[in-house]
C-alpha cells in the first residue's frame, strides 16, 4: 500500500464545488489534486488524479475509460441495461465503481441503520419516507433511486411486489413495496413544492421499537414581522463518508461500498416501478424480473 | 332568552368507550336519560352497562324497545361491540331516534348499508365519533380551505398508536394455545385499549381506520376508488392467532388525480414515548402541509414518572368531542349532515373492507360505493 494519498479529482456543479472541495479537506488518505465542473475540463488541465468524485453518469463512464475509480452520485443510471455497461467496463479497467449521494449514508440514516442492525428495532416492518423538492425535475431514477436503495437494505432483499402511482408526467411519484415476510415501505417523491428548500421525513417502524427522522422536528423559528417562518437544520448529507469510504477500499481498508448485484437489484426495482407507474398495475417477483400477477 | 331543554339521550350499550357517551354529556344541549341494553346479552355485558348507568345516576333497562319506547329520548348513542353497532343503530333509527355510533361503523360493509338505508328511510342524522374536530385538524382544514397550498393532490396519513395488544409476536412458544380476541379485548378495557371489543377479531384497518380516512375525507373531501395494500400481523401475537393485521399500508387512488396512503399501525408502547406518530402530508399545487396531530401539546417530564403516563399531553384535546356533540346539535336542529355522515361512514367502512381483501390477495380492489 503507496504512503501516497490517493489524488481526487473532484467533478460536480459549480454550485457545490466549493463546499464540497472544503468537505474533502477532511479525508485521511485522500486529497484533492482538481476540481472542475466536467470530466473534459478536468482532463484537459494538468492535475492529475488517481480517482474521480463525479456527479453523473456520463463523467464517472468517461473516468473508468481513462482508467479512474469513480465515486458517482446516485443514479448510476437511468437504465438496467446502462448501468451494466457501466459496471462491466469498470470490471474490465480494474477500476472501483461506487455510487454516492445515498440517503443510507446520510447522518440520522447511518444512526437508524446502525440500531436496525443492532437488534435494538427488531424486525423491520414498515419504512415510510416522504422526499419532497421544488424547484426542479428530476428523472424518476434520480428521484427515487436512493431511497429505493435505502428500502432493499432495511429489509434485505428486493421486493416481492410493488406497485406504484405517478401524477404529472412522474413530477409526483409514490412507490408501495412489499417485501417477503411482510415488510412494506411507502415512499412518496414530489417535484413540485414551490422552489426553496425540500423536505425529508422517514420512519421506520420495527417489531420492537422505531425511529422517526423528520426534518419537521429539526425546525427552528424566524420571527421577521407577520408569521413566523420555519428554519429546517441541514442534518448532512454524509458526503464526506461517502468519499472516506471509497478511499479506504481503494486503498484495500474497508469494502467497497456496494457491489454490483446491489447496485443491479436497486436498478431493476427502478425500472418496474416506472412500469407500474405507467400501467397502474401491481407486479410481481418472477425470479428477477416484475411482471403482472 | 332561556335555553331549550337538553336532547334526551339513550345510551345504547356502554361495553367499550365510554367516551362517546361522555363526550356527548359534555354538552349542556343534551342530557343522558337512560342505559339500555338486549336481555339476552352475556353478564359482562349487563356488568358494564350498569356500571355506567349507575355512575351517571341513571336507569339500566335490558331492553332496547321498552327504554325507547317509555323514557321520551331523541338520540342514541352506540357503543357496543363493533358487531352489533350497526343492529343497534338500524332500531334506533327505525325508532325515530337520531343516532351517535362509535367506531367503527361495522366490520361488514352489509351492515352499513342497512344503516344508510335506516338513517335516511327515517330522516334521522347520523354521527359516526371520529377525532376531526382536534386543533391541529380544524388548523388543516383552515389551511387547506384558504387555498394556502392550492388544490390537494396527494395526501398521507401516518396513524400509529404505540400501545402493546398483549404479548409480542412469537413470545409464547409454538405449543401455546391461540389467545382468545374476546377474553384478551375484555381484558383490555381496563387501559381503554379495547376497541376491537367482540366476537369477531379485528384488525387495525377495522379498528383504527376510520379516524386517517375521516380525516382525508374531511380535508379533501373525497373519497378513495381503488386501493392496493399491504397488511401483516407484525407485532402481537393476538393479531397473528387470530389472522387480523397489526401493520398495514395502504395505497388510495381517488376519482380525479388525488392519490393518497395510509400507514396504520398499533407499534407497541415501546415505539414512541406518547400515544404514537399520527401525522398528515398533504401536497398541493402551491405548497404543501405537514401536520402533527398531537399538537399543540406541552411536556413533562420529572422523577418517578410512570412508565403509564404520556410525557406530552395533548391540549384542547377533550374540545374535540364537545365540538362533534356540538355539530351533531346542529345538524339535528338545521337538518344537515353531520361532519362524518352516514354514506361517508359506511363508504369509509367500504374502503377498509377494500384494503383487507388487498392485503390478502395482493391486488388493487375497487372500493363498491353506494
Amino acid at each position: 500500500m503507496s504512503d501516497s494519498p490517493l489524488r481526487l479529482a473532484l467533478i460536480s456543479h459549480p454550485d457545490k464545488l466549493s463546499d464540497r472541495s472544503e468537505a474533502l479537506r477532511r479525508v485521511r488518505g485522500g486529497v484533492v489534486t482538481l476540481t472542475a465542473d466536467s470530466l473534459a475540463a478536468a482532463t484537459g488541465g494538468d492535475g492529475e488524479f488517481d480517482a474521480a468524485v463525479v456527479d453523473y453518469s456520463a463523467d464517472a463512464a468517461g473516468a473508468i475509460a481513462a482508467g479512474k475509480h469513480v465515486l458517482v452520485s446516485a443514479p448510476l443510471a437511468d437504465s438496467v441495461q446502462e448501468a451494466e455497461g457501466l459496471l462491466e467496463a469498470a470490471r474490465e479497467a480494474g477500476v472501483f465503481l461506487a455510487v454516492g449521494g445515498l440517503p443510507v449514508n446520510i447522518p440520522a440514516n447511518r444512526v437508524i441503520l446502525d440500531r436496525l442492525s443492532g437488534g435494538k428495532l427488531g424486525e423491520p416492518g414498515l419504512l415510510r419516507v416522504h422526499c419532497w423538492s421544488g424547484g426542479s425535475s428530476r428523472s424518476l431514477a434520480s428521484k427515487l433511486y436512493g431511497q429505493v436503495d435505502l428500502a432493499l437494505r432495511v429489509f434485505g432483499s428486493s421486493p416481492a411486489e410493488l406497485y406504484s402511482v405517478a401524477r404529472g408526467d412522474q413530477a409526483y411519484i409514490q412507490v408501495h413495496l412489499g417485501f417477503a415476510g411482510g415488510g412494506m415501505a411507502v415512499l412518496d417523491f414530489s417535484d413540485n413544492l414551490p422552489a426553496g428548500q425540500g423536505y425529508d421525513s422517514l420512519s421506520l417502524i420495527g417489531s420492537s421499537g422505531a425511529a422517526y427522522s423528520d426534518d419537521h422536528h429539526n425546525t427552528h423559528l424566524l420571527f421577521a414581522g407577520g408569521k413566523p417562518s420555519a428554519l429546517i437544520d441541514d442534518c448532512g448529507d454524509g458526503f464526506l463518508g461517502e468519499v472516506q469510504s471509497f478511499v479506504d477500499a481503494i486503498a484495500g481498508e474497508a469494502q467497497p461500498p456496494g457491489d454490483a448485484g446491489a447496485i443491479l437489484a436497486v436498478q431493476r426495482v427502478l425500472e418496474a416501478i416506472g412500469r407500474s407507474s405507467e400501467s397502474a398495475g401491481v407486479l410481481h417477483d418472477r425470479g428477477g424480473s416484475y411482471e403482472p400477477a | 332568552m332561556s335555553r331549550p331543554d337538553p336532547i334526551r339521550v339513550l345510551v345504547l350499550s356502554v361495553v367499550k368507550h365510554d367516551y362517546v357517551a361522555r363526550g356527548v354529556a359534555s354538552h349542556p344541549g343534551f342530557k343522558l336519560a337512560v342505559v339500555a341494553d338486549d336481555a339476552d346479552q352475556p353478564d359482562w355485558v349487563h356488568e358494564r352497562n350498569e356500571e355506567f348507568a349507575r355512575e351517571h345516576g341513571i336507569p339500566y333497562v335490558r331492553d332496547v324497545e321498552n327504554a325507547i319506547a317509555e323514557h321520551d329520548v331523541q338520540v342514541a348513542v352506540v357503543s357496543s361491540e363493533a358487531e352489533r353497532h350497526c343492529d343497534l343503530s338500524v332500531r334506533a333509527a327505525d325508532a325515530g331516534l337520531h343516532v351517535i355510533q362509535d367506531k367503527p361503523m361495522s366490520n361488514s360493509v352489509s351492515e352499513c348499508d342497512r344503516v344508510v338505508e335506516a338513517v335516511e328511510r327515517n330522516n334521522v342524522r347520523f354521527l359516526m365519533w371520529n377525532r376531526n374536530l382536534l386543533p391541529a385538524l380544524v388548523k388543516a382544514k383552515e389551511v387547506i380551505d384558504r387555498g394556502d397550498i392550492g388544490t390537494p393532490y396527494a395526501i398521507h396519513v401516518d396513524f400509529y398508536f404505540a400501545k402493546d395488544a398483549g404479548p409480542p409476536k412469537g413470545s409464547l412458544g409454538p405449543d401455546a394455545e391461540p389467545l382468545d380476541w374476546l377474553e384478551f379485548l375484555k381484558a383490555a378495557h381496563a387501559t381503554g385499549a379495547d376497541g376491537g371489543v367482540g366476537k369477531d377479531p379485528m384488525g387495525e384497518l377495522s379498528i383504527e381506520g376510520c379516524y386517517p380516512l375521516a380525516y382525508i375525507s374531511l380535508l379533501c373531501g373525497k373519497e378513495a376508488v381503488r386501493v392496493f395494500a399491504r397488511t401483516t400481523a407484525h407485532f402481537h401475537q393476538l393479531c397473528v392467532d387470530n389472522d387480523v393485521e397489526d401493520l398495514a399500508t395502504v395505497t388510495l387512488e381517488f376519482e380525479d388525480e388525488l392519490v393518497g396512503s395510509l400507514a396504520i399501525g398499533r407499534i407497541g408502547n415501546a415505539s414512541h414515548p406518547d400515544i404514537g406518530e399520527i401525522k398528515l402530508h398533504v401536497l398541493g399545487s402551491e405548497g404543501a402541509l405537514v401536520i402533527s396531530e398531537a399538537r399543540p401539546e406541552v411536556s413533562i417530564y420529572y422523577r418517578d414518572q410512570p412508565d403509564t403516563e404520556f410525557k406530552s399531553q395533548r391540549l384542547l384535546a377533550e374540545d374535540n368531542d364537545y365540538l362533534l356533540a356540538d355539530n351533531f346539535l346542529r345538524a339535528i336542529e338545521e337538518d344537515s349532515p353531520s361532519i362524518l355522515d352516514v354514506r361517508t361512514s359506511r363508504n369509509i367502512t367500504a374502503m377498509v373492507a377494500a384494503a383487507i381483501e388487498s392485503g390478502r390477495t395482493g391486488k388493487l380492489v375497487e372500493v363498491g360505493y353506494r
